[in-house]
């Protein structure tokens, strides 16, 4: 009887909303709507702003904008610059995000399943040394690397993006290796695939929430990396990322908001559209990856 | 079946190509990574100035460290912002998460989408955006501070020794509540609603289903966003960058600043690197507290 009850109850509640007393109903609807509306307004009023000349802006902050003009965006790209660093941006980042993850989901197997004595340690120093400011990093580096010509090109961002993203790209692959049986790898070995082979058709596609979740997390922390770029770029403006090279648009024009916010928006946009997308995935593998060890 | 020797110089024969795997990423890893660190630590026993031969000074810059005023400033500052935004990010996260549980499938899964928008954007970017809401002229604070008659209560959010701070906080949470938020969500999805019923028959509110039950079931993620918020907190400098630049005279100095002009501005290397190492270990100290709060058993359903 009991037993039925409670039965009854947890399926009603299988969805995962809880069947919570009024009152706290309440103040979850408006303490989330009150969330909403922080989050949201700071990105409505760059989005807002970015369609007013400067007579407008001042005179009519908060207010939609009476016309919608597009000739902030102009300036941003033109005179900002923002085409330039955009494109070194996405030549960077895509680069770097794709070695990480080969080189990440290459150790991660090594590491998982290829018998290398002391995997365990490898992966717990990788991960103790992540946890290193990179300003310890960076300028001991940069000078290094000037040093072996690599001063005014990309690849002096590239190549230690991909490196410093390794550590947790290949905790997290590893993890999810972790969970795969041997037995799929022995059966696939035995029948005489070769292990690359293995590798790429067996293994890989069982990974994927954890190359979704590995991708996005680097993508956005590279995408958004200022210091390394700014340090770097410092000698050559031709490789400015668009973090450093918004900086420098501000500055240029002291605080022009309308063509500024525009400059916010272009970079902004793309990115949280995409990711929106991606997102399920991303929280999927970064929570069953981090959380089961 | 196969002898004994053969399988071992099967297993021999996957360990060779385990370590043609592991060995790109292992060093890619040391060159930028483990070998910098390392000549950091080298160069912190030195005078190196970025250019010609580095002289060893044994402990020097060590002790120049102990009575420099603004490094002190700098450390203070950042264990401050650390410790503030990540408990306020946590604290924020796991209500948000807690709360969404409440709210219909459909309102809940946008609520998420939306809380977690913030994490995609760039620190630099996100710094600048709350420049407009804080600035003092046309900043959207002030603004709604004077419209609703407390215009006394306006200030210059970020050239105000006593507000810098807590706003560099309050961005820093705006940030990254989203990210503490959906770890804790996929953490008390793995609680089994049998559970929660049946502490509710026992007559518990939802105040106490949430401090009693949930919270210690998902200790471990709790951890995780402490761990993701502390560090981010720890190594923050863009925001700050472009939010403050420092300023007001220094008073929200971080420690990757300092660092960065003493190498960069001063062509102090070797004072910089002994900072460096300070910082580095400073950071470890936080972790290795983080674990100690954390420690006990984990509940296992």
């Amino acid at each position: 009887m009991n037993n039925n009850i409670v039965k009854k109850v947890s399926r009603k509640s299988f969805d995962n909303t809880f069947k919570g007393e009024k009152k706290t109903k309440i103040f979850a609807m408006i303490f989330t709507l009150l969330m909403i509306l922080l989050v949201i307004f700071p990105l409505f009023f760059i989005v807002n702003t970015s369609f007013k000349n400067n007579q407008e802006f001042y005179t009519n902050i908060f207010g939609l904008p009476d016309t919608w003009r597009f000739e902030n965006y102009e300036r941003a790209w033109v005179e900002g610059k923002i085409g330039m660093f955009a494109s070194n941006s996405l030549i960077v980042t895509v680069t770097a995000v794709f070695a990480s993850v080969v080189l990440a989901a290459l150790a991660g197997y090594a590491l998982s399943k290829m018998y290398i004595p002391h995997a365990e340690t490898i992966i717990s120093v990788l991960m103790c040394l992540n946890f290193v400011p990179g300003v310890a990093i960076y300028i001991s580096l940069y000078s290094q690397l000037n040093a072996f010509g690599l001063g005014r090109t990309l690849w002096i961002m590239i190549l230690p993006y991909l490196a410093w993203q390794i550590p947790f790209s290949t905790y997290i692959y590893k993890k999810f290796y972790d969970s795969i049986s041997m037995e799929i790898l022995e059966a696939a070995r035995v029948d005489g695939s070769n292990e690359i082979n293995t590798f790429v058709k067996i293994i890989l596609p069982l990974v994927q929430p954890a190359t979704a979740t590995v991708v996005v997390f680097n993508f956005i922390s590279i995408w958004g990396e200022y210091l390394w770029a700014s340090i770097v770029s410092s000698a050559s403006t031709s490789i400015r990322t668009l973090p450093v090279g918004l900086l420098y648009f501000r500055g240029e024009y002291g605080i022009e908001w309308g063509p500024f916010a525009a400059a916010i928006c272009i970079i902004v946009v793309p990115l949280v559209v995409v990711f929106t997308y991606f997102q399920k995935y991303f929280i999927q593998g970064l929570t069953s990856g981090a959380v089961k060890g | 079946m196969q002898s004994i020797g053969n399988k071992k110089s099967m297993y021999r024969g996957y360990q060779m190509i385990g370590y043609a795997f592991l060995l790109p990423a292992i060093v890619a890893f040391a060159t930028f990574m483990a070998y910098p660190l390392g000549r950091t630590v080298y160069l912190s026993f030195t005078n190196w100035t970025g250019f010609g031969d580095a002289k060893m000074i044994g402990m020097a810059n060590y002790v120049k460290a102990l009575s420099d005023k603004t490094l002190l400033k700098a450390l203070t500052n950042t264990s401050y912002l650390a410790i503030f935004s990540s408990i306020g990010s946590v604290v924020v996260g796991v209500i948000m998460a807690w709360l969404n549980m409440f709210l219909t499938r459909f309102v809940g899964q946008i609520t998420r989408t939306i809380m977690f928008i913030p994490n995609m954007i760039s620190p630099t970017i996100t710094g600048l955006m709350f420049l407009f809401i804080f600035t003092e002229d046309v900043g959207l604070v002030n603004y709604l501070l004077r419209l609703v008659g407390l215009g006394n209560l306006a200030t210059a959010w970020l050239s105000n020794m006593n507000t810098v701070l807590p706003v560099i906080v309050i961005v820093t949470i705006w940030r990254q509540a989203g990210l503490t938020m959906v770890l804790c969500y996929a953490g008390l999805q793995g609680v089994s609603s049998s559970l929660i019923e049946s502490a509710k028959l026992d007559g518990a509110g939802d105040i106490r289903v949430f401090t009693r039950i949930l919270l210690p079931l998902i200790k471990p993620q709790l951890q995780l966003s402490a761990m993701f918020t502390l560090l981010g907190g720890l190594k923050i400098y863009d925001s700050v960058v472009s939010l403050t630049g420092g300023g007001p005279a220094r008073q929200s100095i971080v420690m990757p600043m300092w660092i960065m002009e003493n190498a960069f501005t001063y062509s102090r290397f070797g004072y910089a690197s002994a900072m460096a190492v300070i910082f580095v270990g400073v950071v470890f100290v936080f972790m290795i507290i983080l674990r100690l709060i954390f420690r006990g058993e984990t509940y296992e359903q």
